[in-house]
């Protein structure tokens, strides 16, 4: 009795080890993926609806406002749009596509197209990886996960939640959305696992956690100013061409209880609605539960003198990115996001003092073309113009004239800026785009411009719809635990949840605070 | 001792333009259709930049002035002054005060400004530039550079301009892209352009006519996928 007991308990931990064996799912490998029957069919159609799309586009009769390099460009990235999203290729592949019809149609320049490759984002994705690898190998990822779980991890809800807060918290301190991403990636990974989800073999709640976290990751951003850079220079734009100056706590104070509710929303009606868990998914696949964990965490022993190793390094980058406004003062230079990755890489890498062999790291290159076919299409759309005139477009066709109801205007420029996300590669881009023109409307049409501007503000972070559309969502896509659809799917939804939920903090909370016309106004 | 003349720099005693527009009709034998448009300066002699070694034609369209030697066939209006050419007109006395306060046009052909055989590029595209340097005595409030494109043909794009666009600080670019009876026009608009700065536009212009090969290519590409790639449809085997 108790030799079969014992058994059992060492087939439990033996289990618990092969869930935790990340080297079954390497990101640089891509695994096969089962389609359901719609899936199919749209990777079947959407070869010929890209392809049409591109024509259309190309063919149409070049608009007043756009030049012929900005027409070819819209018609690229509409073709691709429809090919990440129906995949008829895989995602690199249509990344590649749109490359090449950059470059064959003369859309923009070969060097500027192939430069991409170097530009600091496909740089700070490589190194976030070789990082990320570091903690994986040295078991600091296995070891801070099964820590989140024992502590957090009673049911997959807690669990998810506990994402969140982290997020929440963690964006006040690090700017760098990719940095977040990175850092939380392997510890995710080893998460997903012990609840069943794998790149070879997704589920729910591996959707739930990756595409909340992504979630959590951008739109946390929206709770502080120093969020991100796309918001100082919205706030930039607000004081040059609106002439009022937006303090940390007006954005802190108006902003945050509307990502709290957002997270929230999210949390619940994603376990419930978007993707149900069913009832094996609610707990650690993993019989004995959360004892077994624990014994699987006392298991692993003390901290090794190479996971300190690993935590110091990791945890001198880290502090070089909560310490990025200091740098100046402390070394007379800027050490940028991108370069602390680069410094902490490095030393991971260094023979003897460091910790990780050439072979070991981790890097999905499939994704870093992805990445670079996303960005060549982005940055072509604004050199060319073709982003300003599509923006400028959909204001005109609105008609927006002085008179209309200020709250009309209102809701119409949070849903568009908040849905804009979907067609744009870098939120700077959007918000050098969309602001201004924000602004000059709100000059317009009588209003003051803090009105309308900051609350579109609030938008700039909520970049959750597509792979492409931010760097944190190509480093956790690279999991292979969603597909580009998944993340359609839940990105729309919480888009609309955004909107709305800017529209009433519009109506109610921002009127407190002064930001939108009062009650008397 | 002077002080070297800076951009947005305005000497005291300085005569002031408040606008200044050229105009450039391009056509596809590489001449040009030159309109300059500016505001007078009443009772004085005018001498407006040439950046062009010949011209044909020139004639006063509107406002108080005449071209130096209008009445004299065999006289030119081009005058040199420290080495830059420069149109002159003279002022005509007129005693409606609208009058002399309406802008004054001039407009000439430029036969040959451009090798438009030479400024073909890859791709059928052809580059066009024009620098205007402020030779002038006139501080200029507001400049603008226009090209009308020949009939036919498209703006592929603004390549450069001058004052460099940078989004991160402007945001609205300096030029402006439309079509306007039927050309396609680029405009660029630089402030404050003092004596010895400059305004500079390059473009690529490409024929309205698109081929058929990228629709035949696209046609038979879709067709061949769906031929080839059927098996998409179907479930496949565990």
């Amino acid at each position: 009795m108790f030799a079969t007991s014992a058994a059992s308990s060492a087939a439990v931990l033996d289990k618990i080890d092969g869930l935790l064996d990340l080297s079954k799912y390497k990101l640089s490998q891509i695994p096969s993926k089962y389609l359901k029957n719609n899936e199919r069919w749209m990777k079947y159609l959407g070869m010929p609806i890209g392809v049409l799309a591109f024509l259309s586009v190309y063919y149409m009769k070049t608009p007043s406002g756009l030049t012929m390099g900005g027409q070819v460009v819209l018609a690229s990235f509409a073709l691709a749009l429809i090919w990440w999203v129906m995949e008829p290729v895989p995602t690199h592949v249509t990344s590649l596509v749109l490359m090449g019809l950059l470059v064959f149609f003369n859309g923009w320049k070969e060097a500027d197209v192939l430069g991409v490759l170097g530009y600091s984002v496909i740089w700070l994705n490589i190194l976030a990886f070789i990082l990320s690898s570091m903690l994986v190998k040295t078991n600091l990822a296995k070891r801070l996960a099964l820590k989140m779980i024992v502590k957090f991890g009673h049911n997959a809800g807690q669990i998810t939640l506990a994402f969140f807060a982290l997020n929440l918290f963690l964006a006040g301190l690090i700017p760098a959305t990719a940095a977040r991403a990175a850092m939380l990636l392997p510890i995710m990974i080893v998460v997903a696992s012990i609840y069943g989800a794998s790149n070879v073999h997704p589920n729910n709640f591996g959707r739930n956690l990756f595409l909340q976290n992504l979630q959590a990751i951008n739109f946390g951003s929206s709770a502080y100013m120093t969020g991100s850079n796309a918001n100082l220079i919205a706030v930039a734009f607000i004081l040059s061409m609106g002439g009022t100056r937006v303090y940390y706590t007006d954005w802190f104070f108006a902003a945050l209880p509307v990502v709290i509710c957002g997270m929230l929303i999210s949390w619940f009606i994603g376990r419930k609605f978007v993707f149900p868990l069913k009832e094996e998914e609610k707990a650690p696949v993993v019989e004995g539960g959360i004892e077994k964990i624990n014994e699987k965490l006392v298991e692993m022993g003390k901290v090794s003198g190479q996971e300190k190793k690993a935590a110091f390094i990791f945890g001198m980058v880290i502090l070089l990115w909560i310490t990025d406004k200091l740098h100046m003062r402390m070394f007379g230079f800027e050490i940028s996001a991108v370069m602390a990755a680069f410094i902490g890489a490095v030393i991971a890498l260094l023979p003897k003092v460091g910790l990780l062999k050439w072979n070991e790291a981790d890097i999905p290159w499939h994704l870093m073309l992805f990445s670079c076919g996303a960005y060549a299409g982005g940055l072509a759309l604004n050199d060319t113009g073709a982003a300003r005139w599509v923006v400028g477009s959909v204001f005109e066709a609105l008609n927006i004239q002085p008179g209309v109801n200020f709250w009309v205007v209102y809701c119409v420029v949070i849903v568009i800026n908040m849905f804009s996300h979907i067609f744009f590669t870098s939120k700077t881009m959007r918000t050098l785009i969309f602001i201004p023109f924000v602004i000059a409307t709100a000059q317009y049409l009588g209003f003051n411009p803090l009105w309308l501007a900051l609350p579109a503000a609030f938008t700039i972070d909520w970049v959750i719809a597509l792979p492409i559309n931010a760097k944190p969502n190509v480093i956790l896509f690279s999991t292979g635990q969603y597909s580009v659809l998944d993340n359609l799917k839940y990105g729309l939804i919480m888009t609309t949840v955004g909107s709305l939920l800017l529209i009433i903090a519009g109506f109610t909370w921002f009127r407190v605070l002064g930001i939108t016309p009062g009650f008397g106004g | 001792m002077a002080l070297p003349a800076q951009a947005g720099w305005m000497v005291v005693g300085q005569d002031t333009l408040a606008n200044y527009k050229e105009s450039l009709e391009i056509h596809e034998d590489g001449s040009l259709d030159v309109t300059i448009t500016c505001s007078p300066v009443n009772g004085k002699v005018m001498d407006l930049p040439l950046e062009y070694e010949s011209i044909e034609n020139p004639k006063i369209v509107s406002g108080s002035f005449v071209l130096l030697g209008q009445n004299d066939n065999d006289s030119s209006p081009v005058v040199e002054k420290r080495g830059s050419l420069f149109i002159r007109l003279l002022p005509v006395e007129v005693l409606d005060s609208q009058a002399a306060d309406s802008l004054v046009s001039v407009t000439f052909n430029v036969p040959g400004y451009f090798d438009w055989k030479k400024s073909k590029r890859a791709y059928g595209v052809v580059r066009f530039s024009k620098t205007f340097l402020n030779t002038s005595d006139y501080y200029i409030r507001t400049y603008e550079l226009e090209y009308m494109l020949p009939k036919g043909y498209l703006l592929h794009g603004v390549l450069k301009t001058e004052p460099e666009y940078n989004p991160q600080k402007q945001p609205v670019p300096p030029y402006l892209v439309e079509k306007l009876d039927g050309h396609y026009r680029a405009a660029l608009t630089v402030n404050d352009l003092s004596a010895a700065s400059r305004a500079v536009m390059s473009v690529e212009m490409l024929k309205a006519k698109r081929s058929m090969l990228p629709l035949i290519i696209g046609i038979v590409l879709s067709v061949l996928y769906l031929i080839f790639y059927r098996d998409v449809l179907e479930k496949e085997k565990d």
